[in-house]
C-alpha cells in the first residue's frame, strides 16, 4: 500500500514538476521521503518546484540537526520534513546567519511538519530541526525542500 | 561569517524551539497551518546537534529564478562561446560542465533556442568525457525536444536535472569534489552575468542578490581540495585565489555591495570563466 502510494505521489510530482528523478532513492522506498513529498503536493501544485536532491537519515530522539541554505530576497522557499516513525514530534526552525530566528509560517500533520518563508535579505539561513519520540529508539527522517 | 565557522566547528549552542513553536504533535489529524512571528536566537556555544549540510548550494534554475527579478536585461550580450575546448582532464572538464549548463540558462533567458540545442550538444559530449554519457541522455534529448519548441521552463527543468545527475554519478563514484567543481563553474559563469547585468544598471537592492559569502568560502574550500591532487594546479590555484577574493568583497560591506565592488568581482569572473572555457 505504501510502495503503491509512492508510486502515486511520485507520478503525480514528475508530471507536476515535469519529471524530476531521485538516484538517493532509486532502488528503496524511503517511507520518510514519501511523507515529505506527500506534503509537499498542494506547494507543487502552486507552482514551486522540488529539488531533486534531498536529505535523510535516521537520529535519535531529541537529537538536533541542522542545515544551511543560500536564499535569495524576493523568492519563497518551503522544507518539508518527514518521518515514517509512530508518534514522532517534529520541529522545525529556521535563522538568519547571525542566529536570528526568522518569521515563518508553518504547517504540519501526523507525519511532517513545514516551513514556509519569503526571504526579506539575501545570505544564508539555517534551518535546524529535531524529532522527539516516545522512546530513545531511532528515528527516519527526510528533509525536502521546494522554491519559487 | 565568524558565526558560521564557528558552527562549522561544531560549537554551536541552541537556545532552539524555546518559544512558542508550532510543530508537527503524533496523532495529530488535520494539517495546520500557523504563521511563526520568528522571536528567539541561537545560543552558538555547546550546540549538541550535526551540521548535515555545510552549504546547500542552490541549483542553477533557483539563481536564475532570482535573476528573473533584476527586469529584462538583454540576455542576448550575456550569451557565452560557441566552440568548447576539448579536455582531457576530468577537472577541466567538470568546470566546463558547469559553465555550460549555466550557458544553457543564459540562452534560456535570452530565448535563444540555436545556442540551447548546442549546449544540450556540449553538455552531452562533456558528460561522455566523464563517462556518464547514458545518465544524460534523456536529459540532454529532452533540452533538445523543449529547445525546438520553445518550453523554457521544461529546458530549464532539464538542465537542473543534467547537471544533478552527472552530480550524483560522480558522487556514488565517491568523487564529491569533482562534482562540486561543475557547481564552481556554473557558480562562475552565472555570477560573471550577475555581476555584468547588475553593474550596468547599478542599484544597491539589485546587488544585494550577489551577497553569497558562505557559498564563497565552500568552494574556495572545494578547490583547495581538488589542488591537492591536480594534474594543473596553477590553473586550479588561480580558480581559489579568484573565489577567495569573491568572498572577501561580498564581506567586505555586508549585505552592500557598493558599483565599484560589483565591477571588481565581474573582472574577476570574467577573467576565471576565460580560463575555464579555453585552453590556456
Amino acid at each position: 500500500m505504501r510502495l503503491k502510494h509512492h508510486i502515486f505521489l511520485s507520478t503525480a510530482l514528475c508530471a507536476l514538476a515535469l519529471a524530476f528523478t531521485t538516484p538517493r532513492a532509486s532502488a528503496v522506498v524511503d517511507d520518510a521521503h514519501s511523507a515529505a513529498l506527500e506534503a509537499a503536493m498542494d506547494a507543487v501544485k502552486e507552482g514551486f518546484k522540488i529539488r531533486q536532491e534531498y536529505w535523510n537519515g535516521n537520529l535519535v530522539s531529541g537529537e538536533q540537526k541542522l542545515v544551511k541554505h543560500q536564499f535569495f530576497k524576493g523568492g519563497t522557499v518551503w522544507f518539508w520534513l518527514g518521518s515514517s516513525t509512530e508518534k514522532v514530534k517534529m520541529e522545525i526552525e529556521i535563522y538568519d546567519s547571525n542566529g536570528v530566528k526568522v518569521a515563518s509560517e508553518k504547517k504540519s500533520g501526523k507525519d511532517f511538519t513545514s516551513l514556509k518563508l519569503t526571504p526579506t535579505k539575501t545570505g544564508t539561513y539555517l534551518i535546524v530541526f529535531k524529532l522527539t519520540g516516545v522512546t530513545k529508539e531511532e528515528i527516519d527522517w527526510a528533509l525536502v525542500y521546494g522554491w519559487k | 561569517m565568524k558565526f558560521l565557522t564557528a558552527c562549522t566547528a561544531g560549537l554551536l549552542s541552541l537556545a532552539l524551539f524555546s518559544a512558542a513553536n508550532n510543530s508537527a504533535e503524533a496523532g495529530a489529524g488535520a494539517d495546520k497551518v500557523a504563521p511563526d512571528k520568528g522571536a528567539g536566537e541561537l545560543d552558538l556555544t555547546q550546540f549538541p546537534g550535526q551540521i548535515v549540510d555545510e552549504v546547500i548550494v542552490p541549483v542553477p534554475s533557483e539563481i536564475f529564478a532570482a535573476l528573473d527579478r533584476l527586469g529584462d536585461p538583454d540576455w542576448k550580450k550575456q550569451l557565452g562561446i560557441e566552440r568548447r575546448p576539448g579536455f582531457t582532464e576530468r577537472t577541466d572538464v567538470a568546470l566546463l560542465l558547469g559553465a555550460t549548463v549555466a550557458d544553457g540558462f543564459i540562452a534560456v533567458q535570452a530565448e535563444d533556442r540555436k545556442t540551447v540545442e548546442n549546449v544540450g550538444r556540449d553538455v552531452l559530449s562533456l558528460a561522455a568525457a566523464l563517462g556518464v554519457r547514458d545518465d544524460v541522455l534523456k536529459h540532454c534529448e529532452g533540452i533538445d525536444e523543449a529547445a525546438k519548441t520553445s518550453k523554457w521552463d521544461t529546458v530549464r527543468t532539464e538542465l537542473d536535472a543534467t547537471q544533478a545527475t552527472v552530480k550524483a554519478k560522480m558522487e556514488l563514484l565517491r568523487d564529491g569534489a569533482l562534482a562540486e567543481c561543475i557547481s564552481v563553474g556554473g557558480w562562475l559563469r552565472g555570477t560573471e552575468v550577475i555581476t555584468s547585468i547588475i553593474a550596468g544598471g547599478y542599484s544597491r537592492d539589485r546587488a544585494e542578490l550577489l551577497y553569497q559569502p558562505d557559498l564563497a568560502e565552500y568552494f574556495n574550500d572545494v578547490m583547495e581540495d581538488m589542488l591537492t591532487r591536480a594534474r594543473n594546479p596553477a590553473k586550479l590555484k588561480a580558480i581559489a585565489d579568484g573565489v577567495a577574493r569573491l568572498r572577501e568583497i561580498m564581506q567586505s560591506g555586508d549585505e552592500n555591495l557598493t558599483e565599484k565592488s560589483v565591477k571588481e568581482m565581474n573582472t574577476i569572473c570574467t577573467d576565471l570563466v576565460k580560463s575555464i572555457t579555453t585552453k590556456g
